[in-house]
């Protein structure tokens, strides 16, 4: 039975290890002292610090840079979650905006974030499998059986995804490509695309396989994923704010297909 | 996939352009009516929603209904976290869009917001009107371990988790919308409001019977969840101006309400 007591124990007090502003002295996050601990941090140590409560190694750190630099900035004004970024600037609307829509419009379920926890989560679940003696192909198609899909494998608009080449050359150049999740990565995309199914393994997948051989959990990897298309996003929205307003790949009246019902009258209901 | 002459394909709008203007209408139609010749003057605004919506004119009935619940959601009270999102927008002087999408983020989740209304359009379209049904439904909320971008349940959509009671304003809502109209979800969730508090541990919640008013109106769960999600925000606008308009200062910031458990110079320490 619920009541609220949980609700009066948490009046006017915040128990937290997350951290706190200690105004005028310090901060401290998860435990650590911000300026004395993070002088020398770039962003995404701080960023992922915040997420897990771990520190990474350069490597892991480069990694995880490349995995944004190479996967998510595409400055591509067309691209669905780009375009609220390019349509915000063409109506003059303000930079802060534009990011946080198109941020929350990258949380999709075609691309973007929806794909990352799934792809984390299949390979997750994958590696589980495997190790108790589940034959993979199994897996496979009883995931197609219940899902229909297997997160990661296909892509909309164009089948090959150019990213996996680099991505899979930073990871080796590093060496971090030979982790579990990523052999059975390719082994599911050998299968899938060599088999009836013809889907190709994307970047969703790779990422998430690689990221998971680091010890990410599939919620972590969601919530470092949050930003990682800002990049991209800031050159639609400069571009569309420097040309003249509403020029964005403007309309005519006649480029509304109606399939609707005919004109008719309302009559005073 | 071409780039020429596409065109955004709707059973809900068309537009007839201006003679010397192909970029703008001259005349807009809305599912068959002329909006500025016909709606404007002869439909009211929760007639015209409901069309945007439904496609078809509502029955008086409907428009009753969803005129009550719009007066219902309209302003959730500046406690509510939608709308204590918006004023905390507001009060360090951020935009007036910004405060509206503080409300919608923190509006749209799973605790009275509008994924729990989504998820409750669903918990009527499975158990309808069969309480052995709601108890398999009741029963499994929390179940399902499907891993997605909305955090786990932590309550069953449409009760109560902080209350052990039928909150009065839940009831009052729930007696006016069934003195409005005999149909079955909302007659059936009154009759049975005991049985499914005794099904679930936890009183019926607004948020249920706005699904069942829905469910009602025909709308699908997707409708459903996005008019939630508009109807809400008016309050969170006024709420956000008032606080904007009366400042910061006499706005809570609970200067002595962060407790650290792992102070780095004190194992425990009071945020000053």
């Amino acid at each position: 039975m619920p009541d609220h007591d949980d609700l009066i124990a948490a009046e006017d007090v915040l128990h937290t290890e997350m951290g706190g502003w200690f105004q005028g002295e310090r901060v401290v996050i998860r435990g650590k002292d911000l300026f004395t601990e993070f002088k020398h941090s770039s962003w995404v140590e701080i960023l992922l610090f915040g997420i897990t409560g771990k520190s990474y190694t350069e490597k892991q750190i480069k990694l995880f840079n490349g995995m944004w630099t190479l996967c998510g900035s595409y400055p591509d004004p067309r691209i669905w979650n780009n375009r609220i970024a390019s349509l915000a600037g063409s109506s003059r609307s303000t930079c802060a905006l534009a990011l946080g829509a198109a941020t929350a419009v990258s949380e999709a379920k075609i691309y973007g974030r929806g794909p990352d926890i799934h792809s984390i989560d299949l390979l997750l679940r994958a590696k589980k499998e495997i190790d108790s003696g589940v034959d993979l192909e199994f897996f496979i198609k009883n995931e197609l059986k219940t899902n229909r899909v297997i997160p990661g494998y296909g892509r909309p608009i164009v089948k090959v995804d150019e990213r996996i080449e680099p991505l899979r050359e930073l990871a080796s150049e590093l060496g971090l490509f030979d982790g579990e999740h990523v052999k059975i990565a390719y082994q599911i995309d050998e299968y899938l695309s060599n088999g009836r199914y013809r889907m190709k393994m994307n970047i969703a997948s790779l990422v998430a396989a690689l990221m998971a051989d680091q010890g990410f959990t599939a919620v972590e990897y969601y919530q470092f994923n949050v930003l990682s298309f800002s990049a991209g996003m800031f050159p639609c929205y400069i571009d569309a704010v420097n040309k003249p307003e509403g020029s964005f790949f403007p309309l005519r009246c006649e480029r509304i297909n109606y399939t609707g019902v005919a004109k008719r009258k309302w009559n005073g209901k | 996939m071409t780039n020429t002459k596409e065109k955004i394909t709707s059973k809900i709008w068309f537009e007839e352009p201006e003679k010397d203007n192909p970029f703008s209408a001259k005349s807009s139609y809305l599912h068959g009516y002329n909006v500025y010749d016909d709606l404007l003057e002869n439909s009211s605004y929760m007639n015209y929603l409901f069309l945007l919506f439904m496609g078809e004119a509502p029955t008086t009935e409907q428009s009753k209904i969803l005129e009550k619940i719009c007066i219902a959601l309209a302003n959730p009270g500046p406690r509510d976290f939608s709308v204590m999102a918006a004023m905390s927008s507001s009060v360090g002087g951020s935009g007036n869009a910004a405060s509206l999408m503080a409300a919608l983020a923190v509006g749209a989740g799973s605790f009275n917001g509008g994924r729990e209304l989504y998820l409750c359009m669903n918990l009527w379209t499975s158990a309808e009107f069969d309480l052995k049904k709601w108890q398999l439904e009741i029963e499994s909320y929390d179940k399902e371990s499907n891993v997605d971008v909305w955090p786990e349940a932590t309550h069953c959509p449409g009760f109560e988790p902080h209350s052990d009671k039928l909150r009065t304003q839940t009831n009052q809502l729930l007696t006016i919308l069934c003195d409005i109209s005999e149909n079955n979800y909302l007659n059936w969730l009154n009759e049975n409001k005991d049985k499914l508090k005794l099904l679930s541990g936890s009183p019926i919640s607004s948020v249920l019977v706005t699904a069942g008013a829905f469910k009602m109106l025909g709308f699908s769960a997707q409708q459903a969840e996005m008019f939630y999600l508009l109807a809400r925000l008016p309050g969170a606008a006024a709420h956000a101006l008032e606080q904007q308009s009366i400042g910061w200062k006499k706005f809570p910031f609970w200067p002595q309400g962060l407790k650290l458990s792992n102070d780095p110079a004190d194992s425990i320490s009071e945020v000053k």
